[in-house]
């Protein structure tokens, strides 16, 4: 069940009437909200239900157990909880990949003999809640959050349905206390409103209209094109998996603050940014945050010399990598990422003076949003032959025909990237200025809009591309 | 959830009910077999909006974007 539908619609509705009986009913709420978010994720197969419930399980009795038990025992209960966990999202996700690189290598070595695939489906959301499962584990261990106590809130916690299925991954110490709280939050109407209406044009019209009508075509067969649709394609991918996957999580972010709860920000213009760096703090923050504070210091950060550095930076970012998708196109993907981090590091220290000002932060955002184009053409094209397809007609071909961008969606990536560059906090100022205004007016006025953005989008609803992460 | 946020899904209710009825069809469209009277209910939905005329100004935006999105250089 997607967001953007008609069906989440009647969900959502259906779920906050019964929410509103239990408004002052601290359990029943949180109740209601269980078992509205098991129902959804019911949606897609009711069987995954259990892989749920049996992951949120492990966490909380690996919580109970670390809190319980002394420091060396409360230590392997943190590997074993964390082994459990990775077991349970190699084998989905990562298998039938392993086996397959396995067989190659019998082949290489001229054994006649293959091991079968395990031919699992991939369940919605996995790495989602497995990484919120393996963070708070961490943080009981770390002592950075207190143990959750009752089964219902580590439940709700890990199934809580507005960042399910792609994030974002929101920190228990964030989360929980939020579910402890007697009554929810009253936030106010007009931030959510504008979160879910600025998401759902994003992913209805900018995104899927990228995809339909540019960069699908483009990349299906890119050595048909000229130079110049592969850049615009290009571009437009950029775009559209920026306004599809910050659409689904501002989306998200609205939903959860109409039913009280409050979620950080997934995304901060990451276009803008003139170093892979700051990329990286701008882009998927909660999944950049989670691979630095569980990942990347762990295997020494940058406290032990430039060349554990080097080594805790490529391990992140090609793991980051593998996250994605088990295909070597992410390995590679993570990889172009991590190399660019490294060379970045390096060279800091021999950074001119005048690279240090406007010029130079022109010039930085220019860099690092070309680069972070090629690392995308290799994360978009179905294999690693159809991307080096492309980047090579990209570069040979110097045609500048146009084949295939249209005025309309030239538009749609310029607005994509017009985006980047407003003035930061105009969504809050915009916010702000729209609190004042009766509650009639924000209703009316939002019912409009979803039903025109409705109208807007092409038939149909793409699926979120981090569904499928 | 506080009668706020109830009004306003009251209101995108209301208002996708009157003047996006295609939603509404589609969506039962996609329910499964034994819910054939909730689906014969929404095309019958679907279709009295169209003869009110209410489906005019979300259909004349449909085809305008279409024809919009589709003009080449």
């Amino acid at each position: 069940m997607l967001f953007p539908t008609f069906a989440f619609l009647v969900f959502f509705a259906v779920t906050v009437a019964l929410l509103a009986p239990a408004e002052r009913l601290h359990r029943a709420r949180k109740v209601v909200l269980l078992v509205a978010s098991y129902w959804f994720y019911a949606q897609w197969n009711w069987t995954f239900c259990f892989l749920l419930a049996g992951s949120s399980l492990v966490t909380y009795a690996a919580g109970l157990l670390i809190a319980r038990s002394p420091r060396p025992l409360g230590r392997v209960v943190l590997v074993a909880a964390i082994t459990a966990h990775m077991l349970v999202l190699c084998s989905y996700k990562y298998g039938d990949f392993l086996i397959g690189a396995a067989n190659e290598g019998l082949h290489a070595a001229g054994a006649g003999t293959e091991l079968p695939f395990l031919g699992l489906i991939l369940p919605v959301g996995i790495s989602f809640f497995t990484f919120h499962g393996i963070s708070y584990v961490v943080d009981v261990w770390r002592g950075d959050v207190a143990v959750c106590r009752r089964l219902d809130d580590m439940l709700l916690y890990l199934s809580f349905f507005p960042q399910l299925i792609a994030g974002p991954i929101v920190r228990a110490a964030f989360f929980l206390p939020q579910l402890y709280a007697a009554q929810p939050a009253r936030l106010p109407l007009a931030p959510p409103l504008l979160l879910i209406l600025g998401g759902l044009f994003k992913k209805a019209i900018v995104a899927n209209y990228l995809a339909t009508e540019l960069v699908d075509p483009v990349f299906f067969d890119p050595s048909r094109f000229s130079s110049l649709d592969l850049l615009l394609a290009a571009y437009g991918y950029a775009v559209q998996i920026y306004c599809d996957f910050s659409g689904y999580t501002d989306m998200a972010i609205g939903l959860a603050a109409l039913l009280g709860y409050f979620f950080p920000p997934n995304f901060d213009q990451p276009y803008r940014a003139s170093s892979f760096q700051e990329f990286w703090r701008r882009w998927h923050i909660s999944l950049s945050f989670w691979l630095r504070d569980y990942l990347y210091k762990p295997l020494g950060g940058s406290r032990h010399g430039p060349a554990r550095t080097i080594l805790a930076l490529m391990a992140t970012m090609l793991l980051g990598g593998l996250w994605h998708g088990a295909a070597w196109k992410f390995v590679l993907w993570g990889g172009l990422h991590g190399t660019a981090l490294v060379v970045e590091r390096a060279i800091r220290p021999f950074t001119p003076r005048l690279l240090a000002g406007r010029v130079g932060t022109v010039l930085g955002t220019l860099v690092v949003f070309h680069v972070v184009c090629v690392a995308w053409v290799l994360f978009r094209a179905d294999t690693m032959q159809t991307a080096v397809i492309y980047l090579q007609t990209l570069v040979q071909s110097g045609s500048l025909a146009v084949e295939q961008a249209r005025p309309a969606t030239v538009c749609l990536v310029a607005l994509g990237l017009l985006l980047q560059f407003l003035p930061r906090g105009w969504e809050n100022r915009l916010a702000r200025w729209l609190m004042p205004a009766p509650d009639w007016a924000l209703a009316a006025t939002a019912s409009v809009l979803i039903v025109g953005i409705d109208a807007m989008g092409p038939d149909g609803v793409a699926p979120f591309i981090y569904f499928q992460f | 959830m506080s009668p706020r946020h109830l009004l306003v899904l009251l209101a995108v209710g209301v208002v996708g009910l009157l003047f996006d009825g295609h939603a509404l069809a589609g969506w039962a469209d996609a329910l499964p077999d034994g819910a054939a009277p909730v689906r014969r209910a929404a095309h019958a939905w679907e279709d009295t909006t169209e003869r009110l005329g209410l489906a005019a100004p979300y259909d004349v935006v449909h085809r305008w974007i279409a024809t919009v999105i589709a003009r080449p250089f």
